[in-house]
């Protein structure tokens, strides 16, 4: 088990190895940098510029250049963010939590509803009510985020029970902390709500055709026949195996937590990583283009790994065969 | 003719009718659209849809009138234009080939015919919608292709020459598929800058959206190719001498093609989707040529939402092209399942 754990997170670097190589390339391609901007602003002098290129060796040749940034990066330094003038880490520091928020609380939502309403809702496999949430996610499945979440603004706008985008409100500076944080709940309904809309529909599929699958195996038939307690079959028996397959798609989601919100952040003005994203790459931003795609590299992998153990973990035929 | 014209809209279903009837009116925006897609009236901002009505033997079409220029409220001025059919109008190529002028239906000159209301330039958005469409068609048909292949060629050589080349394939594909897909597209888009030609970007849009696609299909043929490995008629074909393009060309690929099918139909979504989101944030193709998702991004702001709530038809466009390719793909695979051929063993 260690050695296989071990054996996938070398493979990951080696992956992340890659992903960093060629990023790199593709920056690397485009043409002009932050810096030739920079340069003509009269009020940045050419001393400054010299500087800042020294320091972060953009003159270097490719290889050089790409080894400067790597050395540093072991050190914990991602680089200077040219376009908000501090530190790549500091404003990635910054973002991170707002996303995570937004997304967690999404997973959590959407998890929430889907797994109780898919078991329920396959236990009567093609009733109305199973229909009916079947074509609804199909609807979720095929509307891209974008056109959920704008729908979504429309709806704060024409209702007022939501605010209009962003993450706070001005509050007189007299405001407690319960206000400020009801308030950013107040904020977070909306955007979570849209997201957890999004992923519901392939929840509801996988989980609905995986108890479908188990309830007609034998041993659920076997474990009736024997008198169990109801409540013991359905945990026992009916979710430890209908979860199962749902397991992998955790993985991707904890693997989306960072990057899988981008649109819905755009859209409602939300302080993440996604808006974050979009202008580092609109003004160049190299090492926080960079940074971020590390970030979001990095927990999709994770996300992976964290899968394959839970998978471990709870299927001992994974457990046997390894 | 006539069985198979029922046989053939039994495999594909409903879906793949309507997406057939969908890419023939695309095909021929030109001919349908009463307008070309920049045609501009700046006298008619954010008009609202006109609907012809029947009197005296012909369609009539109601001239609207501005009363509020401030919030751009319309309403009919109570004059009205007779409604030709097969009437010359803006002339345009058909395909950049044929020249013509002629269009399925017009209004007579002062009034103009707004099937689904016009956007802030007075450009008429049903127009605009299927030249958009097309667009989505093309792009996402051409990107299918190109990720298709390099996944299927990907899948195929790692699947069956194994060892170090299979691993290394692998890694490729980890690599492509562990970066956020938007952010991919983002950095990939950035390569070449703004405002370049609108056949540049649209090269760079489909080229970076295949980039992408070909890592997760050619996971599936590579594991395609590593189960039929092991059946009796591949082993049989191995052991009696055939060469590998034999084998791969004649045993494996057929074998694969309705799971081709599937996963070629499933993908197709992906592409209309990603090109819509790049256009939608102002990434993909620019003005004044019309995507779904430049047309969508019209209404980001809440005021156009309010008065002209017409743009999101971009966006139901978009919906109903997706849920159509995914029933497309449903409807193949229980065709695959259930009907013949779906298992057949060369």
């Amino acid at each position: 088990m260690m050695r296989a754990v071990v054996l996938r997170v070398s493979h990951m670097g080696l992956v992340l190895l890659g992903i960093v190589f060629l990023s790199f390339v593709m920056m690397d391609f485009a043409p002009g940098d932050f810096l030739s901007q920079m340069a003509m602003n009269p009020q940045i002098s050419p001393r400054v510029i010299a500087s800042l290129k020294e320091q972060y060796g953009l003159g270097l040749p490719f290889f050089e250049q790409f080894l400067h940034w790597a050395r540093a990066l072991l050190h914990g330094d991602m680089g200077y963010s040219f376009s908000y003038h501090v530190p790549v880490s500091t404003l990635i520091g910054e973002r991170v939590p707002m996303t995570l928020l937004l997304t967690a609380t999404a997973v959590l939502i959407s998890w929430g509803t889907a797994l109780p309403l898919a078991v329920f809702g396959a236990r009567r496999a093609g009733g109305l009510f199973d229909r009916s949430l079947l074509s609804f996610s199909y609807l979720s499945i095929s509307v891209p985020s974008f056109f959920l979440a704008l729908l979504g603004l429309l709806l704060a706008e024409r209702t007022g029970w939501f605010p209009i985008g962003g993450a706070r409100s001005a509050l007189p500076a007299t405001a407690g902390s319960w206000d400020r944080i009801g308030d950013l709940l107040h904020h977070l309904i909306l955007p979570s709500l849209t997201l957890a809309l999004g992923s519901f529909g392939v929840l509801y599929r996988l989980m609905r055709s995986s108890v479908i699958e188990v309830i007609s195996q034998p041993f659920m038939t076997a474990a009736r026949g024997r008198g169990l307690r109801d409540r013991l079959i359905f945990w026992r028996y009916l979710f430890r195996n209908a979860v199962n397959p749902l397991v992998t798609l955790f993985g991707m989601e904890l693997g989306g937590l960072l990057s899988g919100a981008a649109f819905t952040e755009m859209i409602f003005g939300w302080p993440g990583m996604g808006r974050l994203m979009l202008h580092a790459v609109m003004t160049r931003d190299l090492y926080l283009v960079m940074g971020g795609v590390l970030m979001g590299a990095i927990l999709l992998l994770l996300g992976n790994l964290l899968a394959d153990l839970l998978l471990y973990l709870l299927d001992p035929r994974v457990r046997e065969g390894t | 003719m006539k069985t198979r014209a029922g046989a053939f809209v039994k495999t594909v279903g409903m879906a793949g009718v309507l997406l057939l009837v969908l890419g023939a009116t695309s095909l021929f925006a030109e001919f349908l659209a009463p307008y070309r897609y920049d045609s501009v009236r700046f006298d008619l901002p954010y008009a609202p849809a006109v609907i012809p009505v029947w009197s005296h033997g012909r369609f009539w079409v109601p001239i609207l009138e501005m009363t509020d220029s401030e919030r751009r409220r319309y309403s009919p001025s109570g004059k009205r234009v007779p409604l030709h059919l097969f009437c010359q109008g803006e002339s345009y190529r058909m395909w950049g080939v044929i020249h013509s002028s002629r269009h399925l239906f017009c209004a007579e000159a002062p009034g103009r015919i707004y099937l689904m209301g016009a956007d802030l330039f007075g450009r008429d958005l049903f127009s605009r919608l299927l030249y958009g469409m097309r667009f989505s068609f093309l792009l996402s048909l051409i990107g299918v292709a190109i990720s298709f292949s390099i996944g299927t060629i990907v899948g195929l050589v790692a699947g069956y020459a194994g060892g170090w080349v299979d691993r290394l394939l692998m890694r490729l594909s980890e690599i492509v598929m562990a970066v956020p897909g938007l952010y991919l597209l983002m950095g990939l888009r950035s390569i070449v800058p703004f405002g370049v030609s609108s056949t540049t970007i649209t090269l760079i849009i489909t080229g970076s959206l295949s980039l992408i696609g070909w890592a997760s299909l050619s996971r599936v043929v590579r594991g395609l190719v590593m189960s039929l490995s092991g059946q009796d008629f591949v082993l049989a074909a191995v052991a009696s001498g055939a060469s590998p393009a034999r084998v791969i060309f004649l045993h494996l690929l057929p074998n694969m093609r309705y799971y081709l099918l599937i996963s070629v139909t499933l993908s197709i979504p992906a592409f209309i989707v990603g090109e819509a989101g790049l256009s939608f944030l102002g990434l993909g193709l620019s003005e004044p040529h019309p995507s779904l998702g430049n047309i969508l991004s019209e209404s980001q702001s809440l005021e156009t939402m309010n008065s002209a709530p017409w743009l999101l038809g971009s966006g139901i466009l978009i919906v109903i092209l997706v849920v159509l390719f995914n029933r497309l793909g449903d409807v193949l695979r229980e065709a695959g399942e259930g009907g013949p051929g779906g298992d057949r063993k060369t």
